[in-house]
């Protein structure tokens, strides 16, 4: 009966009978917290934090505007946690979602920010055992110099030279044409170069 | 080589990203290298892109946050997850009002849930809050993905509207709510599931739209209750 071979197919896909899953494979903390587990969303917390702010810090320049947005991805990571279906990893996933919730709270304020930041409280090394004392001065260097680049040379040379993104992916995200991309990318690189001498 | 095979420093240096980034052709990048052979000052430009990028590696992809930022977050999940009512509130002839319908939606939702789970058509439940201009059931397979992005978009909508009146909305309620409207998004989670392992079913694709539409008129009944 159809009826019934809908039922039975139904329920095997719940018992993990017949279901092709994607390459890759289903994270049981994410499961969890779909069905709406906070316990389960707390630990996909720790585990994805460190890199989540990473990349708001790098791409805000303001470590206090890095935690605030840093917070803003995680909720809205749990708004939009169904829309997750595992066709690519989870990790991929919430870093694609990060990377928009920044550039949607800078559209939001409907400007451009160009600001010079120097952020002490930037510290590489804190994640960066195993650096000897000459390479992490060399690290916070470099952390300061990206974080005072122009906006649009921040972002770019985050998203691409830091976090690996491609320049057809960064004019997706930033609705900035492919060229405008590799302009800024060597403006920034530029910038960088003369900072660091 | 001839004067128009020769590059410039300038014109050396504006493709120098694309040299250390391997996107230059074999032809081009081989006149690069030519012109860097033989200048000193845009060889330094290269040695000095090519550190920058090395020591750009070397960054650590993870930071910690100053200080923990799970406690500013929970709060916000509780809003976002259990508050999608805009009830107003909830004393007297409302209060009841919620209770009643609450309680119809729980006890109701296990038949209702059976009866989606072997009627190859469902029909919006009548009644229901103002009709979206979603699609039917009957959408033809190129429809069914724009149509659950309508739909999902729709329930984020309602999510984020609903979340005003969540302080009035008595415990009790909230819980039933969360129990029903968790059994649904576990019913849409099945059937996803069972789309992946039967793409294109008909079917199916009906079913998981008749689940959000469930979700989306839930959610529209409750919102209503409020402006009563």
């Amino acid at each position: 009966m159809a009826c019934y071979d809908l039922a039975a197919r139904i329920s095997a896909t719940t018992t993990g009978m017949g279901v092709a899953m994607d390459s890759f494979a289903a994270d049981p903390w994410v499961e969890k917290a779909q069905a709406g587990d906070t316990g389960a969303f707390e630990e996909i917390y720790h585990q994805h934090v460190g890199r989540v702010y990473a990349l708001c810090l790098r791409m805000s320049g303001d470590p206090g505007e890095a935690a605030e947005l840093t917070q803003d991805v995680f909720v809205r990571a749990w708004e939009k946690l169904d829309t997750f279906h595992g066709s690519s990893a989870f990790s991929s996933w919430l870093h694609r979602l990060a990377v928009n919730v920044v550039l949607g709270r800078w559209r939001a304020r409907g400007r451009q920010r160009e600001r010079v930041v120097a952020i002490d409280e930037v510290d590489p090394g804190g994640s960066g055992e195993g650096l000897h004392a000459p390479e992490r001065r060399n690290a916070i260097d470099l952390e300061r110099a990206i974080a005072a680049l122009p906006t649009g040379a921040r972002t770019v040379f985050v998203l691409y030279d830091v976090e690996g993104y491609g320049h057809k992916e960064i004019a997706e995200m930033t609705g900035l044409a492919p060229g405008t991309c590799k302009a800024q990318l060597h403006r920034a690189r530029r910038l960088l170069r003369e900072a660091l001498g | 080589m001839t004067n128009q095979d020769t590059m410039s420093c300038r014109e050396t240096q504006a493709v120098l990203d694309e040299l250390v980034d391997g996107q230059l052709s074999a032809a081009r990048e081989r006149r690069v290298r030519e012109h860097l052979a033989g200048c000193e000052a845009c060889r330094h430009e290269e040695t000095a892109l090519r550190r920058l990028l090395a020591a750009t590696a070397e960054l650590p992809r993870s930071l910690e946050p100053p200080t923990d930022l799970w406690p500013g977050i929970v709060p916000r999940l509780r809003q976002r997850r259990f508050a999608t009512f805009t009830l107003g509130r909830s004393s007297g002839w409302r209060g009841w009002l919620l209770q009643a319908v609450a309680a119809v939606v729980f006890m109701g939702l296990g038949a209702v849930l059976s009866q989606l789970l072997v009627s190859p058509a469902i029909s919006p439940m009548p009644g229901a809050g103002e009709p979206l201009a979603l699609g039917t059931a009957a959408a033809a397979p190129a429809e069914f993905g724009i149509l659950e992005a309508e739909y999902l978009r729709a329930k984020e909508d309602l999510w984020l509207t609903a979340y005003r009146g969540r302080r009035d909305l008595p415990p009790v309620i909230q819980e039933l709510v969360e129990r029903n409207l968790r059994i649904i998004d576990e019913a849409i989670r099945e059937l996803r599931g069972a789309l992946q392992a039967n793409p294109g079913d008909r079917q199916l694709e009906s079913l998981l739209l008749a689940h959000h539409r469930k979700e989306i008129n839930l959610l529209q009944r409750l919102a209503r209750g409020s402006e009563v």
